[in-house]
Parts: C-alpha cells; sequence; structure tokens
C-alpha cells in the first residue's frame, strides 16, 4: 500500500518536471513555414507577428499564397496593446511580417494528474460511503483524554470506561498516562468526545505517585501501584510466525498483531518472552503495552445494530436485568483477557502470574504483572502469553524490579476549562458525588490538576468513571436481529464461531488498512531512556 | 505532532501555491495556446535577491522587458542581472475544487480520517504542483534567448513603439 503510494506520487512529481517541449516553434519567413507544411496539421493555428507590433491570429483555415506573397485566413488582428483591431476575412503581406509562429495542440497533458484526482475521488467516495453505511467500522466510542489536547485520536493518552455503554455498566477505569512529565504544579488534560454518544462522566481523577530520578510506577490489573527502579530489555519473543523480539522490544507503536481465526473468534494463540536471568535481584514484574483490535468495537456496535428499534426497550431492562447485564459481559469472558504465565523451573510447569484486560483500540495500555513463581537458579526468565487470536496487539515488554508498593494520591481536578473559559458547573458535577458532567459529541473539557509540591516528579494515572450511550443511527435499524442477540447473549461461544467469518471480512480491510497504512510512530518520551 | 503540523501546513502551502497564477489575467487556458495574444508570464529573481513578475514583452541578447501591469508599465531587466527565472506559458488546470471536497470529506472517514487525510493533502499538493509545473519553464529547462518566442513581441519590441507605450 506505502509503495503503491510511493509511486503514484513519484510519478506526479516527475510529471511535475516534463512541462511540453516544442509545441512552439517561429519562422522568420515565409518558405521555412511551407517547409513544415507536414505538421501543420497539428498547428492549425497561425499567428503573424507583423513587423510594427500587431498580431494576426489565423485559425485553421489560412493559407499562405506565394505567388500573391499574402497570408489569409479568417481571424483577428490586434494592436502592439493588443485590442482588436479587425476580425473576420484577412490578408497580411508576406513582407509586413517579422514572424510565424505556431504552436501544436496540447492534448492529453492532464491525463496523468485526472487519473490520480479521480483514483483519491473514488477512494474518497467509497470509504466516505462505507463509514456511513457502517459506523462501526470508523468511529470511536467513549471519552477519550489527550495531555495534548490538539492530538489526534490516535494518539489519545487514555479512553475512559470503554464497556460502559448504559448507566447499569457504569464503572471507574484507570489509566497510566505514559507521556505526562508534568514540568509545573499544574497538570492539564483535554476530555474529548469524538463520537455520536453521549457521555456521562461521574468523576475524574489523577492518581500521582511521587518517584525519584529514574524511578518508574506501573500499575497492576487489579490497580495496585508499584515503585520500580530498574528495567531489564526483552531478550527473546517467539509467536507462531517467528522470532517476533524486535516488535515487542521498543514501546515505538510497532506492534504484533495476528489475523483472527475465521473458524472461530474463541481461538487462542502463544507468545513466549524470554529474559537473561543475570544480575535479577529482588522481586520482578512484567511492563507490557497492549491494545485491542477493532474486535470488541466490532461486537459492541453489533449488539447494539442487532437490538435495531428496540434498542431503548434493552437498554431499559439492563437496568433492571442482571441476567441481561451478565449476557452482555459474555461475549468479554469467551474472549477472555491476556493470561501471563511465568515457567517454574522447580515444579517444570508454568504457572498463571495475572491477567490483563483493558477495553478499547485507540489508546495502549500500559500495565504491570508481579511475577511469583521462583527465579533462583535459572538461567533465562521465561514467560508466556496466552491470549485470544486477533484480539490484542501487543507493543512492548519488559521485566521491572520492584522497589515497593505505593498507594498514589488522589486529586480531583481543581479548574475546568469549556472553550478557554472557566466552567465552575462542569466543576461542580465533576466533584460532586452522584452528579454527572454531561458531555455531548465535539465537547472538549480542558481539567486543571494541582500537583502538590514536595516531590521531584510524579508518576501520574487517570481514573474516570462514567457511562455513555452510543446514538442510534438511522442505518443501523435495518440490522435489527434480535435473534442474533440473543444467541449472543445467550450462547456467545457458538456466536463466536458463526460471526467469525462476517468477522474475518470486516477485518480483512479495516485491521490491514489499520496496519499497513500508519503514517508515523509516536514514542514514550521520557520513559525508555 | 510538531512533524505532523508541519507536514500538513507544507501540504496545504504546497495546494494553495499550486493553484492559480495571480494577477496574470493575460495566460491562456492549454487549449489556447495557440490563439493567445499575449506573452507569457515571467518571474524572476534577480541577482540582488529583488523579485520582477509580469508579461515577457520581448528579450534580446542584453536585456528582458517585462510588462508589470498597466500602473507601472514596462521595466527593462538587463540579462546580466538575472539569477532565476520561471516562465509560465499557461494557467494551470485548477483541482482545488475536487481536491479540496475530497480533503473535506476525509471528515467523513472516522477513524480512517488519520491515513486519508494526510494522502488527500499529499496528493492535492501533488496534483497542483504537476499542475503548475506542466506549464511551467525554468532555467534548467530553457535558456534565456529561447523564451523569445514566448514574448509579446518574439521579433524585438518594434520600431516606432516606445516601451513606455505598452500595456494592455
Amino acid at each position: 500500500m506505502k509503495n503503491l503510494i510511493y509511486t503514484f506520487l513519484a510519478l506526479l512529481f516527475i510529471q511535475a518536471c516534463m512541462a511540453p517541449r516544442h509545441f512552439r516553434a517561429n519562422y522568420r519567413d515565409a518558405n521555412a513555414l511551407m517547409h513544415q507544411q507536414d505538421s501543420l496539421q497539428q498547428k492549425p493555428f497561425l499567428k503573424a507577428h507583423l513587423k510594427n507590433g500587431d498580431v494576426c491570429i489565423l485559425k485553421d483555415t489560412w493559407k499562405v499564397d506565394t505567388v500573391r506573397n499574402i497570408v489569409s485566413g479568417n481571424g483577428s488582428r490586434y494592436d502592439f496593446n493588443r485590442h482588436l483591431v479587425e476580425k473576420g476575412e484577412l490578408t497580411v503581406v508576406i513582407d509586413s511580417v517579422a514572424i510565424f509562429e505556431t504552436n501544436k495542440i496540447l492534448e492529453n497533458t492532464e491525463d496523468g494528474r485526472i487519473t490520480a484526482v479521480s483514483i483519491i475521488t473514488m477512494m474518497d467516495l467509497t470509504l466516505g460511503v462505507i463509514c456511513l453505511s457502517n459506523p462501526k467500522a470508523c468511529f470511536g466510542s467513549c471519552p477519550t483524554f489527550y495531555i495534548h489536547e490538539n492530538d489526534l485520536f490516535h494518539y489519545a493518552d487514555a479512553e475512559g470506561f470503554s464497556n460502559a455503554i448504559s448507566p447499569a455498566l457504569e464503572y471507574a477505569d484507570i489509566d497510566a498516562l505514559y507521556h505526562a512529565w508534568p514540568a509545573s504544579d499544574t497538570f492539564s488534560l483535554t476530555m474529548k468526545n469524538e463520537a455520536l454518544e453521549t457521555h456521562c462522566v461521574e468523576d475524574v481523577q489523577l492518581l500521582a505517585v511521587p518517584v525519584q530520578p529514574g524511578e518508574k510506577v506501573y500499575q497492576s490489573p487489579d490497580n495496585r501501584f508499584y515503585r520500580c527502579d530498574r528495567l531489564y530489555p526483552l531478550s527473546k519473543a517467539t509467536a507462531a510466525e517467528g522470532n517476533i523480539t524486535a516488535l515487542l522490544s521498543a514501546a515505538d507503536l510497532s506492534e504484533r498483531f495476528s489475523p483472527s481465526d475465521p473458524q472461530n473468534l474463541r481461538s487462542k494463540e502463544e507468545v513466549f518472552l524470554e529474559f537473561d536471568a543475570e544480575d535479577k535481584q529482588g522481586q520482578l514484574g512484567l511492563v507490557l503495552d497492549f491494545r485491542q483490535t477493532l474486535m470488541t468495537t466490532y461486537f459492541i456496535y453489533n449488539a447494539i445494530g442487532y437490538m435495531g428499534d428496540e434498542v431503548g426497550d434493552v437498554f431499559a431492562r439492563l437496568e433492571t436485568s442482571p441476567r441481561l447485564k451478565t449476557g452482555l459481559n459474555g461475549i468479554k469472558k469467551e474472549l477472555g483477557s491476556i493470561d501471563v504465565y511465568q515457567w517454574d523451573e522447580q515444579r517444570g510447569e508454568w504457572i498463571l502470574q495475572n491477567s490483563l484486560y483493558e477495553t478499547g483500540p485507540i489508546a495502549v495500555n500500559r500495565q504491570f504483572v508481579p511475577l511469583r513463581a521462583s527465579q533462583q537458579n535459572s538461567e533465562r526468565i521465561r514467560l508466556k502469553i496466552v491470549q485470544n487470536k486477533g484480539l490484542w496487539r501487543l507493543d512492548y515488554a519488559a521485566l521491572a524490579r520492584i522497589v515497593q508498593q505505593e498507594q498514589p494520591l488522589k486529586i480531583a481536578p481543581s479548574t475546568v476549562l469549556n472553550k478557554g473559559r472557566v466552567d465552575a458547573s462542569a466543576l461542580h458535577s465533576l466533584r460532586t458525588e452522584g452528579k454527572y458532567l454531561v458531555s455531548m459529541p465535539g465537547s472538549a473539557y480542558k481539567l486543571q490538576f494541582a500537583l502538590p509540591q514536595g516531590a521531584p516528579h510524579y508518576e501520574l494515572f487517570l481514573q474516570s468513571k462514567g457511562y455513555y450511550l452510543e446514538w442510534m443511527r438511522a442505518h443501523w435499524l435495518k440490522d435489527k436481529n434480535l435473534r442474533k442477540l440473543r444467541q449472543m447473549l445467550v450462547r456467545p461461544g457458538k456466536y463466536l464461531r458463526d460471526e467469525a467469518l462476517a468477522y474475518k471480512e470486516y477485518e480483512q480491510y479495516m485491521e490491514q488498512e489499520f496496519w499497513n497504512s500508519r503514517i508515523d510512530t509516536k514514542n514514550f518520551s521520557g520513559y525508555e531512556k | 505532532m510538531k512533524n505532523r503540523l508541519f507536514f500538513i501546513c507544507i501540504s496545504a502551502l504546497l495546494l494553495v501555491g499550486g493553484c492559480k497564477i495571480q494577477n496574470a489575467h493575460y495566460l491562456p487556458t492549454k487549449a489556447n495556446i495557440g490563439i493567445n495574444r499575449y506573452g507569457s508570464h515571467m518571474d524572476i529573481r534577480l541577482q540582488s535577491g529583488r523579485r520582477l513578475v509580469g508579461e515577457l514583452i520581448a528579450i534580446d541578447t542584453s536585456n528582458i522587458i517585462l510588462l508589470r501591469d498597466s500602473l507601472y508599465g514596462c521595466k527593462v531587466v538587463p540579462i546580466r542581472d538575472v539569477a532565476t527565472f520561471r516562465l509560465t506559458f499557461a494557467q494551470p488546470k485548477d483541482y482545488s475544487a475536487p481536491l479540496g471536497i475530497g480533503t473535506v470529506s476525509t471528515l467523513s472517514h472516522g477513524y480512517w480520517l488519520v491515513f486519508t487525510l494526510p494522502i488527500n493533502l499529499i496528493t492535492a499538493a501533488a496534483v497542483s504542483s504537476s499542475s503548475k509545473g506542466s506549464v511551467t519553464y525554468t532555467q534548467s529547462h530553457i535558456s534565456l534567448q529561447e523564451l523569445q518566442m514566448f514574448a509579446r513581441f518574439p521579433q524585438g519590441v518594434p520600431e516606432g513603439v516606445g516601451v513606455e507605450m505598452i500595456g494592455y
């Protein structure tokens, strides 16, 4: 894809250097003009530049009469300032002509550009139609948080409560803010609603852990925070496709990703990680950067699509029916988490350490799994990741040495800015339990937090709590299929088998495009130095 | 982020820069080159760094005569003072409407806007630049003397016509 684009652009630029040559010719006398008569078919116009500065422009009926020493034809005569003097049948005495000029008709000079514009227009139209007819494939969900407010959504620093698609599913979500490197005692974060959704945000808090230079804090799946003082790089990583060490050695968005199983979306796969065990004293933990593919987004929107015009009824029932709520979690359970195992030399078996899960395809999550199995007498520390095939993108793996567990400071926002103005009402909603800040599509709130003084640096995490309501699109109504919805809720395992081929079709163009056409990467500044 | 912004700004500038040649009403479309009664558009950068633009009136072994506009009239430029030049013999075809609409339409692409917006901007910049390049000669394409053919008076300024008399 990239190569195709580069070739296409190169051709355009090459063409840019190719203005047509030799399309114009000047003749000092009529004889020279007559000698070129063979090619005059391509030069229908004749310009006679007269010695007095006038010009006669003759159309395709002109002729040279060497006996009468004239050129005649239908055309126009202009003076030296190019004001029209005469129009119609003209006769010009050859001796009054200083120079004859002919021009070839420039044909097909725009073909390359027209082709380029056509291709890009077709691409825009096709993708536009796909996205409008199937917004599930193109538009995101849940509030997105940005340290740099002008970043595109692809570089969101955190996604809040992605699974909470109704009030009954409200929960609090914690995300590490990788790129936060606060230089002053005030830290700002912009919360955006970039989808056709209503976001109801109950609470946003900053979790801050003071650290010394060189120290990092990582969050485990059970929301414990570990201060670490050393990082140990990956020695080797392998998966079904072979050596993937290069993909997992740096937090650079060069992610390891595998396609889903066309037979069954529940299929698991294994990724093996090895770390050199020399000099690794104290308790260690696995640092893993990961995010989801578009698979869960696909299921969330499919579920809403299946509800069709009964979406309101189903969501109302969801508020009062624990069974329905459990049913909605069925798919998540079937898809599973990222399970981290450690090889125990003494027992000769893989021991499950913990499982990681975070919904959302946008922000990269960094989570930490403290290792429990003994690594004494081992040359290498060997870990195994078991995960759903096609659901996860892994970006970075390393070991970190734990100093101690920490309790983070909770910091509520001190100011909320809405379009540059202080919004006391929004602040009140965020700081009052039970009240919600309701954010509509296009909204962007800048939250400011006052960091306590006294620490050289803070490692920051974001805790957000709330839920969101997806807006029903008219064209989703045609997807109504209550039988399929029931299967999804009651028999999620069968649903994942039945839906595998349909998802594969979606995955083939969306995931492939996503993977191949990425234009840029963003490093986790300051972290891996 | 800075790199992306820079990239987008440059692309947008190229896109704008690739559109119509400003203040050159005398330039024909490509299809009308054969019946155009004026000279081509000339953009000259002098050794001093000064820039002069206007219609190419005539050129001889030592001077180029440019008609800047009807107010300021003609300027005689010694060839030895010319550092670079760019001659445009027709208005480039303007693709800004389809490309602009295409670029705006990427708003409907959701996630994929991240890819389609830059692709649209790059294509727009490339097409506009290419379109402009297809009607332009620089000193690397053509010699100053060959430019005679593109002057209003390829034979030189006619006898009896003073430079100060020349206008539109």
